[in-house]
């Protein structure tokens, strides 16, 4: 320290002094009061059990400041219990778009440990576009870091963002990973309601005053195997705003939405007049043809309208490349010059939704737009549906790889709600229509002394069930290769050679390879194993060892495939058990096995998708573990191969 | 009167100047397609397929560049040949059009086709990008492209360097970069570039360079680049490329002159910087006083170096290992405008670079013989000294080589986790450039030292006890040797004592699966960077089987050691860079009750040129030992032992994945 004149050593001491006397806690910033309100609210509360952050406070308050134009108000309160959450708890971000919405505020404050409070630097503060090749859109993600948090650290957000909505609706999902102590909803708009689902099943506390949803002691919802993704299984809220001003789609009834949007995706498409319904399949199977051959799946959203009004049918066509509904729409076009009728149905693929009539009408339901072509009569095609004494041919263009008059496996068990021009009809879409899918390999050769196979694979593909389809008819056999090797997981070490190949009909495709497996069966205990390739691995739990299952079970189904493995050995082989069947609702299989110095191996397996809500969850977990006992024990002894 | 051939001579030399100032340029956009491009199909055996470059090219000039594509589209998958994607949104004028077969041509329309979107914004700056999706692509067309963007040189702005691959996703017919005649424009930096050659089948020609024509580098049947697992594409032969950097006006062309002058100037520069006090000094004098000395230097120069080095580690953390404490401590604090390297003192802690200075300055002060090495990582551009480019060395992480007499060391100030003299894996068996500060600064390229298999060494022992009533009793102890006792650091060490455990006991839960119950489970001897942690777990589980005899891993909870990749293209030419090479040894011990004994006989051992895998069984009545060893020799293999390399992984996989079975004598 440099010498200080005398006199300068008084006033700086006093200032010292002075800074020493305020009290301990003293300092220049403090967290909000909100933020305050909920730290003392659960200042006596226990922490829940093995939760790495709690999340004291999550508020969500909803205004406008006129029809459509929503503000977004949000707060979090949160406390990191342990380091794992700390990358977490740092960082808070709001979904946008550069074109419909705009962050207007946004705050942080980080108390540490320590007591000391620091507040988000506005130079930690990013917002990234989220748009590729495949996807032009204007979304965007802002993110706000704070720094140096750690265990025992208190993190709080508070935001404010514009939003210009499409539909007067909107869906929230009010659960995270992370148990929540004080969840609230509000839509702070006259005339705006709130509709909780599935709250009964999941056991959540909560309280409805007017269009205010307060839920308590929230727990953390933790991923688990064969579960389904974000959809009617979790907790969710519907927020239902007051249309009005005849800009935005009616919510009264599917009718008035179905009607609406017939109407506005016909003038988006900018299709000539509607013909009548058709009594020859020909020229519609042409213009489907040239279409799926012309036009490349690729999303194109840059407006707020453009994710379910679908592009001019001119732009697609100039453009080869559209999104679903886009595909409808280019569809509508083509047909149209050919006066052929076509209808926009919307679906729902993939997603944990399954709506019907019955339920609350809302665009949340559906993710996926096809067609439905009015028939005159039966063309006899299979994705024909009739209802209401009319006749439909379901479309899906965006499948290109579907068999035309099929529709693929992943309509299985769902509903289509076609637009007409007035109203809504519902579709359940026939097991019958869906092309079936299948796989048949056959695996011939002999084995050496250290039991590596020499010999042919081959592959036969029904459907388009693991791709090879796709592959054949873009000329890639490498991809076929690549997608037999894939689906099969087979190692690394199999040298495959593609020796033959035909697709007969278009509809089965069949390759033969050159196959070369080193280790093609491995010792265990006191015997060989076939590949988990042929036999699959055993069958796990479905939840972690300590804790109960929370989640609905999801049994996604088993493409048909059969295994039919003939092989030669120099050293006899005798399987475990020479015959086995196992025959339940969802799953079926079957092993027959005949040993000595020529094996020949019959594996076939079939299984159904299910779900099992969380109402169902003891007998989900029931079934679960009859099945998984059942081929586990046949998997140890049964298929185990001994000299 | 004009001499007719004089006209006819000078008519010459013009149109050969006029050339010469043209001889770089684009090739004309617009014209009508030669029919030769639609003769253009696919060709697995050179591996032409999806799409075809049929000419691309480069022209870099001194504040933009210009290109031109021209592509064939082939197929689906051909199409993604044709997207542009500019994400700096430095793209200043664009134009395209998409021609069929059948002679449709569409033109890009500006604000139909160019699609500008956000590319991020922060406080400071907004950056929009330009996504470009060519309309009208068919399976059978060719598209073509000019486009001009901000650059620096040929660099991207901002930027120190930057390497031009040749070679792209899709097979090219003509690829040409054009450099312009670098002129100092007036910046402390100039900009150089420098050049691969190009292996077979690769055509390369060079026209032009010197003081006063562009040189323009072009190179004809370029396969398409291959990702290989474990490869690198800088390392293939066929991967040629052209690199640009900053560099010093007065910089030589002469590979040995440039890093003698760099050395001598630049890094003596920043390995003096830096202020050092009394608190570096006092930990000096103790380190000193551990050290035997023979007058005025140490006695053996790796054993003081050494000790050095040890009593560093115990005197700083380095910020990329720190435990709890230090962690909470190290966010409270603020960074200060004068902190210095003696605030690492103050603090107990120091990042990679300081902890670095300190070792050197400590080695100077000591009189102890050393070069730096600064080096890169096996992942990364590996050190060509002829490239003339320093940005590819990791002048942050620097290492030390101490030579007492024959006898050399490599030390690492940075890496706490390891034994000193030990060095991180990554860094292990790469080009470096070594500099002697004792003898003017003077360089050389030398190799980091690659460690064997035993550095890297994970003992799993198991004593286990089965009774009567079939409850399987499981004591497992874990420890391990180089990386695999740095992975237990990086696990745990930065987390609280209780979050330790409890974080462990997580993972074991998940490897163990429902079948076993964790009793218990202790982490001992984790208090410094560099103990050899041990882990102990308590667990058991009741086995149960319809048939007589049992059947279970006599090494629970143990996974597959390596990544096993599924598809490895064929061809390969790029090295295999494995993580470390590595000896994986696991023991059970079991005691089966009366009258049990194994059953059958599951033992073998293979091996090849990779490593080799054995799985040994030894049963004696009620006493079964299980022996289950993987050793990996080698993490830095040549391509053509990927066959080998395969063959050893399925070993692997057969040998984690083996059981045993057990039942009482004389039953079937």
């Amino acid at each position: 320290m440099r010498y200080l004149p005398r006199l300068m050593v008084i006033p700086f001491a006093a200032l010292v002094l002075v800074a020493s006397l305020q009290p301990a806690k003293a300092q220049f910033r403090s967290l909000p009061d909100w933020a305050d309100a909920a730290l003392r609210e659960t200042a006596s509360a226990q922490p829940p059990e093995d939760a790495d952050m709690w999340r004291l406070l999550d508020e969500t308050v909803i205004e406008e400041t006129r029809r459509g134009h929503l503000v977004i108000r949000r707060r979090i309160v949160q406390r990191v219990l342990r380091e794992r959450a700390v990358d977490y708890a740092s960082v808070f971000w709001i979904d946008g778009d550069t074109e419909s919405t705009k962050v207007k505020r946004l705050r942080g404050w980080h108390r540490a440990a320590s007591g000391k409070i620091n507040t988000l630097d506005k130079g930690n503060v990013i917002t990234v576009g989220v748009a590729d090749s495949e996807y032009l859109s204007n979304e965007n993600v802002t993110l706000a870091m704070l720094e140096k948090v750690g265990p025992g650290s208190i993190v709080v957000f508070e935001s404010k963002e514009e939003r210009r909505s499409f539909f007067p609706q909107d869906l929230v999902f009010p659960v995270s990973s992370y148990p929540i102590a004080k969840r609230v909803i509000h839509a702070n708009i006259a005339g705006a309601s709130l509709r909780p689902v599935a709250f009964e099943e999941w056991g959540l506390q909560h309280r409805i005053e007017g269009n205010r949803l307060m839920m308590s002691s929230v727990p953390g919802i933790k991923s688990e195997p064969l579960a389904p993704s974000l959809g009617e299984s979790l907790p969710h809220v519907f927020i239902l705003f007051p249309s009005g001003d005849g800009q935005s789609a009616p919510m009264e009834s599917w009718d008035a939405f179905a009607a609406w949007y017939h109407r506005s995706f016909g003038a988006a498409v900018g299709a000539g007049q509607a013909g009548e319904p058709i009594a020859d399949e020909a020229a519609l199977r042409k213009v489907h043809e040239e279409l799926v051959e012309r036009l490349t799946y690729k999303q194109r959203y840059l407006s707020l309208s453009r994710s379910w009004i679908p592009a001019a049918g001119k732009d697609v066509e100039r453009r080869a490349y559209g999104d679903c509904k886009d595909m409808v729409g280019c569809l509508m076009y083509r047909a149209g010059l050919s006066k052929i009728p076509v209808l926009p149905a919307l679906a729902t693929i993939e997603s944990d939704r399954y709506p019907n009539a019955g339920s609350l009408v809302s665009p949340f339901h559906f993710n996926h737009v096809i067609a439905a072509i009015p028939l005159q009569k039966s063309l006899g095609l299979a994705a024909e549906v009739e209802a209401d004494g009319q006749r439909f041919l379901l479309v899906d263009p965006t499948s290109k790889n579907t068999t035309f008059g099929f529709l693929p496996d992943v309509f299985r068990g769902r509903n289509v709600m076609v637009c007409l021009p007035d109203r809504a009809l519902w579709l359940a879409v026939p097991d019958t229509g869906l092309e079936s899918e299948g796989l048949k390999v056959q695996l011939t050769g002999s084995l050496d002394a250290e039991m590596t196979l020499t010999g042919k694979l081959q592959v036969s593909e029904s459907g388009d069930a693991i791709g090879l389809r796709r592959a054949y008819r873009a000329g890639a056999l490498r991809d076929c290769e690549w997608a037999v090797r894939q689906h099969f997981d087979l190692p690394a070490v199999v040298d495959l050679v593609l020796s033959e190949h035909k697709a007969s009909g278009g509809a089965e495709i069949q390759l033969v390879f050159e196959v070369m497996w080193p280790s093609f069966l491995r010792r265990d205990a006191d015997g060989f194993r076939l590949p988990w390739a042929v036999t699959t691995s055993t069958r796990g739990h479905l939840h972690e060892p300590d804790r109960e299952r929370a989640m609905p079970i999801l049994l996604p189904g088993i493409i048909p495939t059969q295994w039919q493995v003939t092989l030669d050995s120099q050293v006899a082989l005798q399987p475990g058990v020479p015959d086995w069947d196992w025959s339940s609702d969802y799953h079926q299989l079957a092993w027959k096995a005949e040993g000595g110095n020529r094996l020949s191996i019959s594996f076939q397996k079939e299984g159904q998708k299910k779900l099992f809500a969380k109402n169902d969850l003891k007998q989900g977990l029931d079934y679960w573990a009859n099945y998984r006992d059942s081929f586990n024990r046949f998997w140890v002894n049964g298929m185990l191969l001994r000299p | 009167m004009i001499n007719r051939s004089l006209v006819l001579c000078l008519f010459w030399i013009g149109s050969g100047l006029a050339s010469a100032l043209t001889a770089g340029s684009l090739p004309d956009y617009g014209k009508t397609l030669p029919d030769s491009v639609w003769h253009i199909d696919e060709n697995p055996e050179k591996d032409i397929r999806d799409a075809v470059i049929v000419n691309d090219y480069w022209q870099l000039n001194d504040i933009y560049v210009r290109r031109y594509r021209m592509i064939r589209i082939l197929s689906e998958r051909g199409k993604a040949a044709a997207e542009l994607i500019d994400e700096e949104g430095l793209v200043r004028s664009i134009k395209g059009r998409v021609i069929d077969r059948d002679g449709t041509v569409v033109t890009f329309d500006k604000k139909e086709d160019f699609v500008e979107v956000l590319a991020y914004k922060t406080r400071y700056e907004k950056k929009k990008s330009l996504l470009l999706v060519p309309p009208g692509l068919t399976n059978d067309c060719v598209v073509e492209l000019e486009w001009t963007y901000a650059s620096d040189d040929g660099l991207p702005q901002g930027s120190q360097y930057h390497r031009y691959f040749v070679q792209e996703p899709f097979y090219a017919l003509k690829k040409t970069i054009e450099i312009p005649v670098l002129r100092n424009r007036g910046e402390y930096l100039m900009t150089r570039y420098v050049w691969s050659s190009a292996a077979e089948p690769v055509k390369m020609t060079k026209i032009g360079g010197g003081k006063t024509r562009p040189t323009i580098l072009t190179y004809e049947n370029v396969p398409p680049a291959k990702w290989h697992p474990f490869g690198n594409a800088h390392y293939d032969p066929q991967m040629a490329f052209v690199l640009g950097f900053k560099t010093y006006p007065d910089t030589t062309k002469e590979t040995e002159k440039f890093w003698k002058n760099f050395c001598r100037e630049r890094v003596k520069s920043f390995m003096n910087e830096g202020k050092l006090g009394d608190d570096y000094r006092r930990w000096l004098s103790n380190a000193k006083s551990h050290m035997e000395f023979e007058g005025k230097r140490p006695k053996n120069m790796i054993t003081a170096a050494q000790t050095l080095l040890e009593r560093l580690h115990s005197r700083l953390a380095c910020t990329r290992l720190m435990n709890a404490e230090q962690l909470a401590a190290y966010r409270a604090t603020k960074k200060r405008d004068n902190d210095t390297l003696e605030t690492c003192f103050e603090r107990g802690w120091a990042d990679t670079f300081e902890m670095s200075m300190i070792y050197f300055r400590a080695l100077e002060d000591l009189k102890i013989d050393h070069r730096i090495l600064f080096a890169t990582q096996t992942d990364e551009a590996p050190f060509r000294p002829n490239e003339r480019n320093p940005f590819v060395l990791a002048f942050g992480s620097p290492f030390f080589e101490v030579h007492d007499g024959q006898n050399t060391a490599v030390f690492c100030a940075w890496a706490t986790e390891f034994p000193a003299g030990y060095l991180p894996t990554s860094f292990q068996g790469t080009r470096a450039l070594a500099v002697n500060p004792a003898d003017k600064w003077a360089h050389e390229q030398v190799g980091v030292p690659l460690f064997g298999p035993e550095n890297n060494r994970l003992v799993r022992h198991f004593q286990m006890n089965l009774s009567q009533k079939r409850r399987l009793d499981v004591t497992m102890t874990r420890q391990g040797s180089g990386a695999h006792n740095a992975l237990i650091k990086y696990r745990y060490w930065d987390l609280p004592e209780e979050e330790r455990v409890h974080e462990a006991r997580r993972r074991w839960r998940r490897r163990l699966g429902h079948d076993y119950e964790i009793d218990n489970l202790t982490i001992e001897n984790n208090d410094t960077t560099k103990s050899i942690v041990k882990l102990t777990l308590q667990a058991h589980s009741q086995l149960d089987s319809e048939y007589s005899w049992l059947t279970f891993d006599p090494f629970p909870g143990t996974y597959l050691p390596f990544q096993n990749p599924t598809i490895w293209p064929k061809d390969r030419n790029q090295p295999i860079l494995l993580d470390y090479p590595c000896e994986l040894t696991d023991v059970a011990e079991i005691t089966l009750p009366a009258g049990w004994a194994l059953r059958g006989d599951p033992s073998w051992t293979k091996s090849n040129g990779i490593g080799s895998v054995s799985y040994v069984v030894q049963g004696s009545g009620q006493g079964v030992v299980v022996q289950r060893k993987i050793i990996l020799k080698n993490s830095i293999l040549g391509p053509q032992q990927e066959r080998d390399l395969k063959i050893f992984l399925a070993w692997v996989e057969e040998a984690i994945f083996q059981t045993i079975a057990v039942a009482k004598e004389g039953v079937n």
